[in-house]
């Protein structure tokens, strides 16, 4: 059963008294916006010398949800904040599911704006805040890129991964098309063939966030303060990273701005590069439109779940009809890249 | 025949009720729920429109590069074929430039889509993008 908000603020309390060996009250919890594996409470932890911290918890609901250990997740935003990536601090994770029911980890509050509309609000009002926001992403891209990996957890997704992430980026995607399409789609297999012939080398493996666009960043009107949700964080290309938060569907309907609908590509480029990132136009544009299939096939996915009853929703249903978004980026990325 | 409020008429009534007077007295997922519920319903209102339009053109526009024996009259079958014509390709012919009747396929393509979406998203197609993703 799902702990109420109340089971929570005693288990979070019992926790924390625990790790701080002090008597704890939490209180003022708040559920923010979460995806459907997780649930992010806000809440507020007071001492008993009357000091009190705002703080999250993150809490996994089931292990069958989970994509990665908390353990590893919870290091590698340590790991981050470590060589510079402006992240939540983590105060503390256990896979001790006695506490909330589930496994979870708490960090500091961030103030600021996270979700997208009110993101694009706040660069709207604020002059020079896009030109500075996409700076600060491309120097959180490359310290993250540029870090050791053999500082990282050992258990890093993809670490031991057989093939380069190109091979198997074009290999799962094929895989995906096969499985998941309601009906051949043309587009998609033109994307498919020009990405096969036209793949970049192989580079050296890096710590990528996988999931680094706007909606998962805190920005408030100096910057960029910080990168949420590292829950599929591994071992990847740095330019798919990169590409993956400047793809159309994550610009929230200010297409012409390439960066998450904020500001072009080149601010983005100029701040990866100041940070000591090494920029590769070509594998850029590559991953963008690999990333662009790869969502419209799970947008078929999605909608296949639904006819299928596995997963019945009128948005999933509604995801089948977003396909064709999706078809129309890839061919016009291919119009651009094939003459 | 049947009579009036035709199927698109009430379609789009039901989607002006949700929209406008179901939506604002709902909160969280739910209101998500029935605003997409809503565009749904747009969305087969233009279908039940101009879908048989479309259809027709689609069929016309892609069975010149259908090849052997296909029921061209069949949308599924004409696609599957496609598709496959596609993944046989050798890769030189998608470095570079493409030959051309590859390229008139992305173009005939590119008409098809912008139909698809003028039934489920209208619009879409006429967003001004970034300089490096308009055509060079």
């Amino acid at each position: 059963m799902n702990p109420t908000l109340d089971d929570i603020a005693a288990g979070l309390a019992g926790f924390l008294g625990d790790l701080w060996d002090d008597r704890v009250s939490v209180d003022e919890l708040r559920a923010a916006s979460a995806g459907a594996r997780r649930r992010n409470i806000l809440f507020r932890a007071r001492m008993s010398d009357g000091s009190e911290r705002r703080l999250v918890a993150t809490i996994i609901p089931t292990v069958d949800l989970q994509l990665m250990d908390i353990e590893v997740e919870a290091a590698n935003i340590r790991f981050a904040e470590a060589v510079g990536v402006p992240v939540p601090h983590v105060v503390a994770d256990t896979s001790d599911d006695s506490w909330v029911g589930g496994a979870f980890f708490v960090t500091e509050q961030v103030d600021g704006e996270s979700v997208p509309r009110s993101v694009m609000r706040l660069v709207d009002a604020t002059p020079g805040l896009a030109e500075t926001l996409a700076h600060q992403c491309g120097e959180a891209f490359a310290r993250l890129h540029g870090a050791d990996l053999s500082q990282a957890h050992p258990d890093l997704l993809g670490r031991n991964a057989p093939v380069g992430p190109v091979r198997a980026a074009l290999d799962s995607t094929r895989a995906r098309m096969d499985e998941l399409l309601l009906a051949p789609s043309v587009p998609f297999e033109l994307a498919h063939r020009w990405l096969e012939a036209n793949a970049p080398d192989e580079v050296e493996p890096a710590m990528v966030h996988s999931d680094f666009r706007v909606g998962n960043i805190i920005v408030g009107e100096d910057g960029l303060r910080a990168v949420l949700d590292w829950e599929v964080s591994g071992v990847g290309a740095p330019m798919s990273d990169v590409a993956w938060m400047c793809v159309r569907m994550w610009r929230f309907g200010n297409d012409q701005l390439e960066v998450g609908g904020i500001a072009e590509r080149s601010l983005l480029r100029e701040g990866y590069e100041s940070a000591g990132g090494r920029w590769d136009d070509h594998a850029f544009d590559w991953w963008k439109l690999l990333s662009t299939l790869r969502w419209g096939v799970g947008l078929a996915g999605q909608a296949r779940q639904h006819l299928n009853g596995e997963f019945r929703s009128i948005v999933m249903a509604g995801s089948g009809r977003r396909v064709a978004e999706l078809e129309s980026d890839c061919l016009t990325l291919l119009a651009r890249h094939a003459g | 025949m049947q009579d009036r409020p035709t199927a698109t008429e009430l379609l789009d009534d039901v989607a002006a009720l949700l929209a406008d007077e179901v939506v604002p007295v709902l909160d969280g997922n739910l209101r998500h729920h029935v605003r997409v519920a809503a565009n749904l319903c747009r969305i087969v209102s233009r279908e039940i429109a101009f879908g048989p339009e479309l259809e027709a053109a689609e069929l016309e526009a892609l069975a010149p590069f259908v090849s052997g024996n296909v029921d061209r009259d069949d949308p599924l079958a004409v696609h599957r074929a496609l598709a496959g014509q596609v993944r046989e390709r050798p890769l030189d012919d998608f470095r570079g430039d493409w030959p051309d009747d590859l390229r008139a396929l992305r173009d005939a393509l590119d008409a098809i889509v912008d139909g698809k979406l003028s039934v489920a998203k209208p619009g879409y197609d006429q967003a001004e993008l970034p300089a490096s993703e308009r055509p060079r």
